[in-house]
């Protein structure tokens, strides 16, 4: 009788015994973790539609002769620190602090804006020198199509990412904030440079 | 509602992502060299480019996501599409030039094959 009422309180205390998360974190923040992943599979679809196009081509651009390889690496750095100034607002709220946690969420919405910006800038150079979906001046049309599909992509993620920010940048200068809901638009937007990490390296270096 | 477990302290300080950050932008530098290097070998260019952007996703998923402080089924979750996205490259590699040297698979990207009107004659 002890050993089964012992049995029960373990599996009770257990991770699944209930009463608590199994994962250890609140339900919001598992929701965004779940997003993310999905998100994640999304965008590891495209990138190895990409390299199965490329493996697949008989030639393909040498990127650093087409790209203004010094605008994408700013482009990068930018997203890194951008990354950085959210991981300190996360911080700030985290203590309590809603001033820093506000100027730290406006520094992100700053770097965000400026790679949007270079994003843009990209899209019009690349435009004028006649890249379009179905066709492109280097010979190989999955060339373009691939880069305004990838880069578009990642850029909507990137718009969407600087609103969120910007609700929740407003509310915690109203007072009306949680730590949680600053955590979690932070786990997005560490995503968003998480991506922009795989396209960088495998869309514009490799 | 449940509360998280690590609800009551996130122990990186400012400084700790400071130094990430640095990190990061060093592994930046560090793939941007390779990808100008374009007489290295492809294997090597490809394996040093997916090290670098491994460790910087590492980095920005311990130290920014704090996936370091989350319990480990949380973490292992959070890798699947790592694993997920290798199963289906290795899937696909079988159909590209990086496993048909000889070019038998598809060479015609774009173009239109003109088979169909061998057959009629």
């Amino acid at each position: 009788m002890d050993a089964s009422v012992a049995e029960q309180q373990r599996i009770l205390a257990s991770d699944w015994g209930g009463g608590k998360s199994p994962f250890g974190t609140d339900w919001a923040k598992f929701m965004m973790w779940i997003f993310i992943i999905s998100d994640a599979l999304t965008f590891a679809g495209f990138l190895i539609a990409y390299g199965f196009m490329r493996s697949i081509s008989p030639s393909w651009p040498v990127q650093t002769d087409v790209f203004n390889m010094v605008l994408i690496t700013f482009m990068t750095f930018d997203l890194i620190s951008s990354s950085a100034a959210m991981a300190m607002a996360v911080g700030a709220a985290r203590a309590g602090d809603a001033k820093a946690a506000v100027k730290y969420l406006a520094l992100t919405i700053v770097g965000g804006i400026i790679f949007l910006g270079c994003q843009v800038y990209e899209w019009y150079h690349f435009i004028e020198h006649g890249a379009r979906l179905n066709h492109n001046p280097w010979g190989v049309p999955q060339f373009a199509a691939s880069f305004f599909v990838i880069t578009g992509f990642h850029g909507f993620h990137v718009f969407s990412g600087l609103t969120i920010l910007a609700i929740v940048a407003i509310r915690a200068a109203m007072g009306k904030y949680s730590a949680t809901s600053v955590e979690n638009a932070g786990l997005y937007w560490h995503f968003v440079d998480v991506v922009w990490v795989f396209v960088f390296a495998f869309f514009y270096l490799m | 509602m449940s509360h998280s477990t690590n609800d009551h302290a996130h122990p990186t300080s400012n400084r700790q992502y400071f130094t990430t950050w640095c990190w990061l932008l060093l592994m930046t530098v560090f793939a941007l060299v390779i990808g100008y290097i374009h007489q290295m070998p492809e294997g090597i260019k490809a394996a040093l480019l997916v090290g670098v952007t491994l460790a910087k996703i590492l980095l920005i998923g311990s130290i920014f996501m704090h996936l370091k402080f989350e319990k480990m089924n949380l973490v292992m979750l959070t890798f699947s599409p790592l694993l997920l996205a290798a199963i289906l490259f290795f899937m696909t590699r079988g159909e590209t030039r990086m496993q048909d040297p000889t070019h038998q698979v598809i060479t015609h990207l774009g173009e239109e094959l003109h088979i169909e009107a061998e057959h009629e004659k």
